[in-house]
């Protein structure tokens, strides 16, 4: 095992937001598409709710209008949001797979 | 609390199933003897996904979620976007990374990540602070359906509750019988699912899949006058909306029971693509529990009732309302119970393990026997179970609420300690003791404000404060870490070298 001290100044050896080259950079990629879908599909629709909303109770054409009797937002949040989210971890593992594949093979 | 009457059957059943739950944890051990609670053979990924979601489902999600949607409306939607995007966060943030880590609990974790026996004995202080705060809101539970089916008062029937977890699990323990996991799912949804369908059906909504069916009684709620209900903002502002939603999200990528059952999964492949089948199997019991509320909604304004007392007990008293048979309502209540027993019981597994393992083995006494160990385990257990019934005698607020303050406290620690242990090789020791300090700080800080100034209490609500908590608490630990001497060469050398190589 070496002992020798880190470098001075060489605080990001791993620092996601300044991945290494190779690998955890394809990995890092893709980790902040995702998480970017995931920001969206849980935060965005409750903002986009409060843009729209015209009066402080939040109603706004996304609570009025109907689809098999549900107000959108209740649609949305209650229902959609959960399949969306099963949508990105497959999309996510299906990719990660890839990446590992890819990865291996350029190994051997 | 209104008083109930005895409901033999409600009995006959919840017996029923505990005991084939044990038989059934039986015949599985003659085929392969592993420890009974942390692990659970199962094949296959959709198996897998199941198991994930039998451990998920908490008295809270059986009957917390349906009171929440009946008493504060579109808030409940936090809750369930909040329990299912927790995952989401997980498998992409950290999923693959704290798996090839290879440290399962979140004190081992710690120490290992940050070397440093401290870190850790915080670490297992939180683990065993989340399991305290936890199992309330199951306790709760427990009691409320206790005093339900057998028409005692709400104490006698917390202790009652209490009795029965653990003298269930003292003879699962003793006998050896191995947790089922798939048919534990299994049945928790059907006792979910089938009454409900049974309601829609007396109410003449759609019943083959009622949680479409609902939307038909929102319209007629809303022709009713009931618009302002499903307004989104009635009960909470969108910030207070988000906060709980991110809280909720950030806790569950911390808590230790989670992890644990997350990663006991033998390949990395495997594990990920089972999260996939544990979201959809966790969905389709949060698709349904607003139903529950509307429909209890909709009785209110067909027949001018009173509003339903305990609203955590919605799920039960929604469908006594709507007349269904009277097995199917019991079916519900039988969910509900042995939702929180198998929970309590994980918990109460898990922080005594912390205790008996982490601190008195660890830092007491090195030289323990395994047998030492046991003991003290099982003390500990017996403590920590006493300990909730005080807790639990005067539960401040909805089961779903006290849930989601133990989510905060996991977002506002052990959620940054992951995070940047992962992915930063210069969080420090000192960072993380900061960090975990702080976090416990601003936990408890919520608490005393929103005892102290309900006003300011909006802006860092105790079932929200991590939206403001693990932000603040990521910085004092980047703060504290630049601050002071980086780790151990070995330490980044194993998270360039492992934890971030496929």
């Amino acid at each position: 095992m070496t002992t020798e001290p880190a470098n001075k100044g060489d605080n990001n050896r791993v620092n996601f937001f300044l991945p290494q080259a190779g690998f955890m950079r394809h990995e890092v990629r893709l980790i902040k598409i995702m998480l970017a879908a995931w920001l969206l599909g849980s935060f965005g629709f409750p903002l986009l709710l409060a843009d729209s909303q015209h009066n402080l109770l939040g109603e706004s054409f996304l609570t009025e209008g109907n689809v098999w009797g549900f107000p959108l937002h209740f649609l949305v949040s209650g229902q959609g949001v959960i399949l969306f989210f099963i949508l990105i971890c497959f999309l996510f593992n299906a990719l990660m797979d890839m990446l590992t594949a890819r990865r291996r093979g350029r190994r051997r | 609390m209104p008083d109930f009457a005895f409901k033999p059957i409600a009995l006959l059943i919840l017996l029923a199933v505990l005991g084939c739950s044990l038989l059934g944890g039986l015949v599985s051990r003659a085929r392969n003897d592993e420890y009974y609670w942390v692990s659970g053979a199962t094949s296959g990924r959709a198996g897998i996904g199941a198991a994930i979601a039998s451990n998920w489902m908490s008295a809270a999600s059986f009957l917390g979620i349906a009171g929440v949607f009946y008493l504060k409306g579109y808030l409940g939607m936090a809750y369930v976007v909040g329990w299912t995007g927790g995952y989401v966060l997980l498998l992409v943030l950290m999923g693959n990374q704290i798996r090839r880590f290879g440290k399962y609990t979140a004190p081992e974790f710690v120490e290992a990540r940050y070397d440093s026996p401290y870190a850790r004995l915080i670490a297992a202080i939180i683990a065993i602070l989340i399991t305290l705060v936890y199992c309330t809101a199951q306790y709760k539970g427990l009691g409320l359906v206790f005093a339900w089916m057998f028409g005692f008062d709400y104490t006698p029937s917390l202790v009652l509750g209490v009795a029965v977890t653990l003298s269930y699990l003292t003879i699962a323990g003793a006998l050896g019988a191995r947790r089922k996991q798939r048919m534990h799912y299994a049945v928790l949804i059907i006792f979910f699912l089938l009454p409900l369908m049974v309601i829609a059906y007396y109410l003449d909504y759609f019943w083959l899949l009622p949680q479409i069916g609902y939307g038909e009684a929102l319209r007629d709620l809303g022709r009713g006058g009931q618009g302002d209900w499903m307004a989104p903002w009635k009960y909470a502002s969108v910030y207070e909306w988000i906060a709980l939603c991110f809280t909720l999200m950030v806790g569950t990528a911390g808590l230790p029971h989670v992890l644990t059952r997350f990663y006991t999964v033998p390949n990395i492949r495997d594990a990920r693509w089972s999260v996939v089948w544990g979201i959809f199997f966790i969905g389709l019991l949060y698709w349904s529990a607003p139903a529950y509320a509307v429909f209890a909604k909709i009785m209110e304004l067909r027949d001018g009732l009173g509003a339903a007392q305990p609203a955590d007990l919605i799920v039960i008293l929604a469908a006594e309302r709507a007349g269904i048979p009277v097995w199917a309502v019991a079916m519900l209540a039988v969910g509900g119970v042995i939702a929180a027993i198998s929970t309590v019981v994980g918990l109460l597994i898990n922080g005594a393990g912390a205790f008996a393992y982490d601190i008195y083995f660890r830092l007491l006494k090195p030289d323990a026997s395994e047998q030492q160990q046991m003991k003290v385990a099982r003390m500990t257990t017996l403590f920590l179970a006493a300990l909730v019934v005080v807790l639990a005698i005067n539960p401040p607020g909805l089961i779903a609420e006290i849930t989601a303050v133990a989510f905060a406290l996991a977002g506002n620690t052990l959620f940054p300690v992951f995070l940047l242990g992962i992915w930063w090789s210069r969080a420090n020791k000192y960072g993380a003791i900061a960090g975990m300090l702080s976090g416990i700080a601003i936990t408890i800080g919520s608490l005393l404000l929103a005892w102290w100034s309900p006003e300011l209490s909006r802006f860092l609500p105790p079932t929200s404060s991590a939206f403001i908590g693990a932000p603040v608490v990521a910085l004092v630990m980047v703060g504290v870490s630049l601050a002071t001497p980086a780790p151990p060469e070995r330490i980044t050398r194993f998270l360039i070298e492992k934890v971030h190589q496929p």
